[in-house]
């Protein structure tokens, strides 16, 4: 496969609290994620592998280090920019799903769109498109909390790909669900992502869903180690 | 600005805390406009009655001596003209003694020892039934019999309690001066041109002749009239300002409320100023609310006072005997467009806390 570099990371560190009672989470991270890559990585609980994600995807800035996207320092880019590009290239998927409560099914997958701009008839389509592949159509019109745990992930999913971004990332997306339903969710993710073509990192401490990954990493200390690659 | 209406739709459910701002909003509002109304109630009431009473503009004499008016050269906003005198009197009737201003014009109808008393005025001497004779008792000690032959009401209680009105033949006659005259009285196709008349009147006649309109006739009440406006307007409006303020804290615990659901926003792409806006809006949206509420209830209780009068006043204090109120829309939408740009700028300053918001801790933990 002809890859080329999405995102670029070095020498990455996060550290929170004050000079008296400082944590450093992350201590020098040097990756590289190439386009279409399908990314593992575990790590501990508490271990920082949330905090490497949302610096990854551009949520939250660095103590010191660099990340680019498409060859652009994100957290050199002014706030709005970095928001657009969130919106148009980044897709998440969240262990607790976030949907906004007071949104149906539909209307959560189709936001992003909305913000980008989009019209809504297209955006509705799309979002009707996304929510069959995820055989959540008749369930479509139901708020979040009349769907199951499964249900609101698989929304999540659907709304991550919602601008067909070019990198998805999943921060413990089966991490609230019991094993069979967390197999089922991660298979629609799989589905999805195929056939978008997006890179995907996938965040978790369950070993089991690293098996159809393309590279490994284990967060451990505030370092990835390079582990296992299919 | 669609997605921010789209989520504002589905966000815009009233709790205890909007309730409490748009109540405040309102009643400010409301405050604020019921008293401009009671104010420009005042203002059109006494310009009414003054206007009644008074000419629009008056030529006096300051020796008091007759005077003839060049009707030919008079400005062509001059609609009529007419000669008076002012005398001052005691009037008894039946033990009951009152002072009373004598205003001497052309009247028909009224004959030679005849006069009309104001409303209050014939109340105090307790006269019920007309014609009734009164005694008058001029300034030289001399007692004339006078036949009160009715009233005159112009709703301003100091011309209704003190002025009696004759001819201006009987007045002069009765003093004993037929050539005794304190001015003309003009009226106008337009009281709002006074100042124009006045100024073309004042290159037709000499110094002597001192010339004023009813405004500056009555400049210190008008004067207290415009002072109170500007002051209702500054204070009620600190009122208002006070309430719009009150949207600070509401803004404020509603972006509390909503941390998680504005991380998430964030995290799919919303920039910062967008999520401002999108609490901006709230605040303006409650804004709207309050200052609708506020010029509806201001309008209902200025036409509810209008027609029933059901403020009362003390006319030996107000003049008139009930609170005149003169509700102007186009003002009430001044008032609710302000309290818009007030409670949009308070919610704009309190939704910058969202910048301050932590995305680690609003994308932490579950729903």
């Amino acid at each position: 496969m002809d890859y080329m570099a999405q995102i670029r990371a070095s020498g990455l560190r996060k550290s929170f609290g004050t000079a008296g009672a400082r944590l450093e989470v992350l201590r020098g991270i040097d990756w590289t994620l190439e386009s279409g890559q399908k990314i593992g990585i575990i790590g501990a609980s508490g271990s920082g592998k949330s905090t490497l994600l949302h610096v990854l995807a551009g949520l939250e800035p660095p103590t010191e280090g660099t990340v680019f996207f498409d060859g652009e320092d994100v957290y050199r880019l002014p706030e709005h920019r970095r928001a657009t590009l969130r919106n148009r290239q980044i897709g998440f998927v969240f262990q607790f799903y976030h949907l906004l409560p007071e949104l149906t099914a539909l209307e959560n997958v189709l936001l992003p769109a909305l913000m980008a701009g989009v019209s809504q008839n297209e955006a509705r389509l799309r979002a009707g498109q996304l929510l069959g592949w995820m055989d959540l159509s008749p369930r479509s019109a139901h708020r979040p909390r009349e769907l199951s745990g499964g249900e609101q992930q698989r929304v999540a999913i659907a709304r991550a790909q919602m601008m067909k971004p070019a990198v998805l990332f999943a921060d413990e997306p089966t991490g609230n669900l019991d094993s069979a339903t967390g197999e089922k969710v991660l298979d629609y993710l799989l589905k999805v992502q195929q056939e978008e073509k997006n890179a995907l990192v996938l965040v978790t401490h369950n070993v089991g869903l690293l098996t159809q990954m393309d590279l490994h990493y284990e967060l451990k200390d505030g370092k990835l180690h390079a582990a296992l690659s299919s | 600005m669609k997605t921010l209406w789209f989520i504002q739709r589905r966000w815009s459910q009233i709790g205890f805390m909007q309730t409490l701002a748009v109540t405040g909003v309102g009643l400010s509002v409301a405050a604020w406009l019921f008293c401009q109304s009671i104010v420009a109630g005042f203002n059109r009431e006494y310009t009414r009655s003054l206007l009644e009473f008074n000419a629009d503009v008056m030529l006096m004499s300051a020796d008091e001596k007759w005077f003839d008016l060049d009707s030919t050269g008079l400005p062509p906003e001059v609609i009529s003209q007419t000669p008076f005198l002012y005398r001052e009197a005691l009037l008894i009737k039946e033990g009951r003694i009152q002072g009373v201003v004598l205003k001497g014009k052309n009247l028909p109808g009224l004959g030679a020892h005849e006069t009309l008393l104001g409303k209050a005025l014939a109340e105090q001497l307790q006269i019920g039934q007309f014609p009734a004779e009164v005694t008058l008792m001029l300034p030289d000690k001399t007692i004339q019999k006078l036949k009160a032959t009715g009233t005159f009401e112009t709703g301003l209680y100091e011309y209704d309690s003190q002025f009696a009105m004759m001819h201006l033949a009987s007045l002069q006659s009765l003093f004993k001066e037929p050539k005794a005259l304190t001015g003309w009285e003009l009226k106008l196709d337009n009281p709002a041109h006074s100042e124009a008349v006045m100024d073309g009147l004042r290159e037709q006649y000499p110094e002597t002749i001192d010339i004023t309109d009813w405004r500056g006739l009555n400049r210190d009440l008008f004067e207290a009239l415009s002072l109170e406006r500007g002051m209702f307007r500054i204070f009620m409006g600190l009122l208002v300002a006070i309430a719009s303020l009150n949207m600070i804290a509401t803004v404020v615990l509603h972006l509390f409320r909503r941390r998680q659901s504005v991380a998430v926003l964030r995290a799919l792409g919303l920039p910062l100023w967008r999520v401002r806006l999108l609490f901006t809006l709230q605040g303006i949206l409650l804004g709207t609310l309050g200052g609708g509420a506020g010029l509806g209830l201001s309008g209902i209780a200025g036409v509810l006072q209008e027609k029933w009068h059901w403020l009362k006043l003390d006319p030996e204090i107000y003049f008139i005997d009930h609170l005149p109120m003169d509700f102007s829309f186009v003002l009430g939408v001044a008032a609710v467009f302000g309290t818009l740009a007030l409670c949009g700028a308070a919610s704009w300053w309190a939704a910058g806390g969202s910048k301050k918001m932590s995305l680690r801790d609003g994308l932490h933990g579950a729903d």
